[in-house]
């Protein structure tokens, strides 16, 4: 180890700004919800500049952005103390840090509802002042803030800044995501033609830049998960300037098949993964994370789109090449899958280094939450072969963040109950990461890479906490262990296998099930995951 | 003389199946000759083919006796489903003739037995594709339907799925089918075979039927099979399929599962109905639980919940307030509060 760190050492070409933004994230990550860390919520030592004014600022420029809604993952779900904690930021010179401040705002906010709506009520004024960075962070703060809810003051602004002229591209971008981040699978007209005249108003040379691709991914939101109900919209993009009509095509595709199994869809995306082209092309890439999308809806379906990924990798376009990463890692989301892992680990070395780049950050979705000791052994290696890549090193930096997300307490699964039910929001923070990865050079190792920070959508606890009838934690035996799939067998079959006894609050892994271990208690719901209430059993008599 | 069971080949593959089981049995290597079958087996043949000679006599009442006999005897036989039970094996050889018999036959009661075996001997002697056994049955006693056992039932089922498919193309009726599927539907539910109730419900294209036939004790098995298929199944049979399974444990109160199929159909009306549903207050707090899981914003009204308090309380739980104690609970628990810095993560 000693000489690994002789190496790191002495591989000062390594941008030290890169390497502290790569720092705040890992932070960020790993103590996500806890309240504390020990970058940014350490008490305070000197004078002014309060708590966290010395790490802040050993970030530069957009990094700061970052540094500041760290904060906000670190307090995630508190929202008073987050409020609290976040507010000093507000007062700052620094635009960046207004900004950051606002989007951490959003983040802790993130999957908790509010009457008096402090997100909003913090963040409207913002999303119109001059600067874009301060925009782009109350626009995104609430879009994370008010994924899923259709909020129509909301709607009204964004809407306002997609159809200004004056608007710079990155904060249409923005504004088109948060969109489809509150009006999810809601299918909304009004806020689909936005989005549409947006793409409209478009120049050539703008529809040329990486980030022009994010917004007709906002438009794909909206219909997520609802099948036939794009096939409107769908006819429209058709009329789209063809640089970025197939893009949208398939995008649209992509995000209303999300999670439906439908295996026509499948192979009409892998048709067009298919096909080859003289020049550079960027449609296939939402094809082959489209694959994945669709095909996550069941077991079987996941198996076979894995194998189908890899062969596209053998006969696959350079922009297929770059996505079949990212599809994997969508398909096995906190789910480590040994197969995926060595694929993942043998692109991780690949001779493109956006295809490389990808891998990382897939090695660590495929892990996340979990601690997986081999994953991060993996990204040990990976990050002392890539000491003097300092683009790659970021990458192996932010997957070591994911796979100790939480320090191993939470998921990305969008999946829960039994795996049966998808969270739209989830997903979409999801997706949205993921369509952003399609470029990593200008968004994620560039100055984008804030959008990271879309995956909170998706966090949540991966456990089973039993409460009693007075919603007051209980702690009781369960039996916890590998999943069974009884359906047609006779009789009542066990529907655990390989299970061990532990007492509540338990951690449950991918395809884990528990299961009571007592008579005392009635649960009152029969899929035992995240909160459920324990009832007393009136017939139970103590006989040992 | 007993024919060369091998040469049934041509019937079907059903009959080379059954054909191959007995061929395994040491006891009875080669069927050709009579002198390998055992004393009993030897006297029940003989009495069968006896019977099928009495059948044919012009006399009504020797005929009766001769079909009730035949009868009982295929009813009691008691060897396993994996071979052909006896009576059928020695009958075999006379399907052709009893068939023939049968054209001849006057309309009566009698003619209405005769049906019936020729039902059953047809799960093993008619020919692929010919759906004879439905034929029979059609115009047999309509006895109960059980009587002759599961494998009866079950290859009935399959001949009606063809059946039924063809008289769509035909666009013939289809009530006869129609009442011999509620016969079998009820024989499945009734013997736990609940998938094969349901496969049937679905290539009849009537899964309604399933609803009063599910009770209690196989409920849960059903739906699960039901939202199983589902995944499976094209549109809009997978959300017909979920549609039924919704109503069948609305029906039972398994309100938590109704809940899931209900946020798996995206169908607000019905997580309303839910609520509505049921008075449990301490339930509706978990269904709380599910909804915020699911991150679904949802608004809580008069209708769902009657008292303000419970209201606040309730849609408190929703809108995920206690999320971060919980999830501080836990980490308390597994005593990972310790917060860690990025070095601790890079080594």
């Amino acid at each position: 180890a000693h000489l690994l760190d002789g190496r790191a050492s002495a591989g000062a070409s390594v941008d030290s700004a890169r390497q502290n933004l790569a720092a705040t994230f890992v932070n960020a990550f790993v103590n996500a919800g806890f309240g504390q860390d020990k970058l940014m919520t350490v008490p305070s030592d000197a004078s002014s500049g309060g708590s966290s004014g010395n790490w802040l600022f050993k970030n530069k420029e957009h990094g700061k952005m970052s540094a500041a809604a760290s904060l906000g993952m670190i307090l995630l779900w508190d929202v008073d103390s987050g409020l609290a904690q976040i507010d000093k930021y507000f007062h700052s010179t620094d635009n960046h840090v207004i900004a950051g401040a606002l989007l951490g705002v959003g983040i802790v906010n993130c999957g908790i509802r509010n009457d008096c709506d402090p997100a909003l009520a913090l963040l409207s004024e913002y999303v119109g002042r001059e600067d874009a960075c301060i925009r782009i962070g109350a626009i995104m703060g609430l879009g994370i803030s008010y994924a899923g809810t259709q909020n129509d003051q909301i709607r009204h602004k964004l809407s306002t800044i997609l159809n200004d002229a004056k608007s710079p591209l990155d904060v249409i971008a923005f504004s088109a995501i948060s969109l489809g981040l509150i009006y999810v699978g809601s299918c909304n007209e009004e806020v689909a033609q936005a989005i549409i005249f947006a793409l409209m108003d478009r120049s050539e040379s703008e529809l040329g830049e990486p980030l022009t691709r994010l917004i007709p991914l906002g438009l794909g939101l909206l219909y997520l998960g609802k099948q036939e109900s794009v096939e409107a919209t769908a006819e429209v993009s058709k009329t789209f300037n063809e640089k970025i009509r197939k893009y949208c095509d398939m995008t649209l595709l992509s995000c209303a098949y999300a999670g439906t199994g439908n295996v026509l869809k499948v192979q009409n995306l892998l048709g067009h993964c298919a096909q080859h082209h003289e020049k550079g092309e960027a449609y296939q890439g939402p094809a082959v994370l489209g694959i994945a999308m669709v095909a996550m809806a069941e077991e079987l379906g996941l198996e076979m789109a894995i194998r189908s990924l890899e062969h596209l990798l053998q006969y696959g376009e350079q922009n297929i090449r770059r996505a079949v990463p990212l599809a994997l890692g969508l398909l096995c989301i906190s789910n480590p899958k040994v197969n995926v892992m060595d694929t993942l680990s043998r692109l991780s070395h690949d001779t493109d280094s956006e295809v490389a780049m990808a891998a990382v950050i897939s090695l660590g979705l495929i892990g996340s939450g979990t601690n997986n000791a081999r994953i991060a052994g993996m990204l040990r290696n990976l990050s002392s072969y890539y000491y003097k890549d300092a683009n790659l090193l970021f990458c192996v930096r932010i997957a070591q963040g994911l796979v100790h997300m939480g320090k191993g307490l939470l998921t990305l699964n969008p999946y829960h109950s039994d795996r049966f039910l998808l969270s739209p929001t989830a997903l979409a923070g999801i997706v949205t990461t993921l369509f952003a990865c399609l470029d990593m050079k200008a968004v994620i190792v560039g100055k984008y890479h804030y959008v990271l920070y879309f995956l909170v959508l998706a966090m949540q606890p991966r456990m089973l906490l039993t409460v009693d009838e007075n919603l007051k934690p209980l702690s009781v035996p369960v039996r916890v262990g590998q999943a069974v799939d009884v359906v047609g067998q006779a009789g009542r079959p066990k529907t655990i296998t390989g299970f061990q006894t532990h007492s509540t609050p338990v951690l449950l892994a991918a395809g884990d099930r528990a299961e009571l271990a007592t008579e005392k208690y009635i649960p009152l719901s029969p899929i035992l995951e995240g909160f459920v209430i324990l009832k007393e059993n009136p017939d139970y008599r103590e006989d040992h | 003389m007993a024919p060369d069971p091998n040469s049934a080949s041509g019937s079907g593959t059903k009959d080379e199946a059954s054909v191959k089981v007995p061929a395994k049995d040491p006891k009875k290597k080669d069927d050709k000759k009579d002198e390998d079958l055992s004393e009993e087996d030897l006297a029940l043949k003989q009495q069968l083919e006896l019977y099928v000679e009495r059948v044919q006599d012009p006399d009504p009442g020797l005929q009766k006796v001769a079909l009730e006999s035949m009868r009982t005897e295929i009813r009691t036989s008691t060897s396993s489903m994996t071979s052909v039970p006896k009576p059928l094996k020695f009958l075999r050889p006379h399907y052709g003739t009893l068939k023939a018999y049968y054209e001849t036959m006057p309309d009566s009661d009698l003619k209405k037995y005769m049906a019936d075996i020729l039902s059953v001997l047809a799960l093993t002697m008619s020919a692929e594709g010919e759906r004879e056994s439905l034929k029979y049955r059609l115009l047999g006693s309509e006895g109960d339907i059980g009587s002759w056992g599961h494998e009866y039932v079950r290859n009935l089922a399959g001949e009606i799925a063809q059946e039924y498919a063809k008289r769509q193309t035909d666009e013939a009726s289809i009530d006869d089918l129609m009442e011999l599927v509620q016969e079998i539907v009820a024989f499945h539910m009734k013997h736990n075979a609940e998938p094969e109730a349901v496969d049937l419900l679905m290539e009849v294209e009537d899964l309604d039927l399933l609803v009063e036939h599910v009770d209690a004790t196989n409920f849960k098995r059903t739906c699960l099979y039901l939202t199983s298929a589902a995944k499976y199944l094209p549109g809009p049979d997978d959300m017909l399929v979920l549609d039924i399974a919704y109503m069948i444990y609305l029906k039972f109160e398994e309100f938590p599962n109704a809940l899931q199929i209900a946020l798996f159909l995206d169908n607000m009306q019905y997580v309303k109905q839910i609520f509505t549903s049921c008075d449990d207050l301490l339930r509706k707090k978990q269904f709380c639980y599910i909804l915020a899981r699911h991150g679904i914003t949802l608004e809580l009204d008069d209708d769902m919940v009657p008292d303000d308090d419970d209201r606040y309380a309730l849609q408190d739980i929703v809108n995920n307030v206690k999320l971060s104690e919980g999830y501080l609970t836990l980490a308390r628990d597994i005593e990972v509060m310790e917060p860690k810095s990025p070095e601790d993560i890079y080594k």
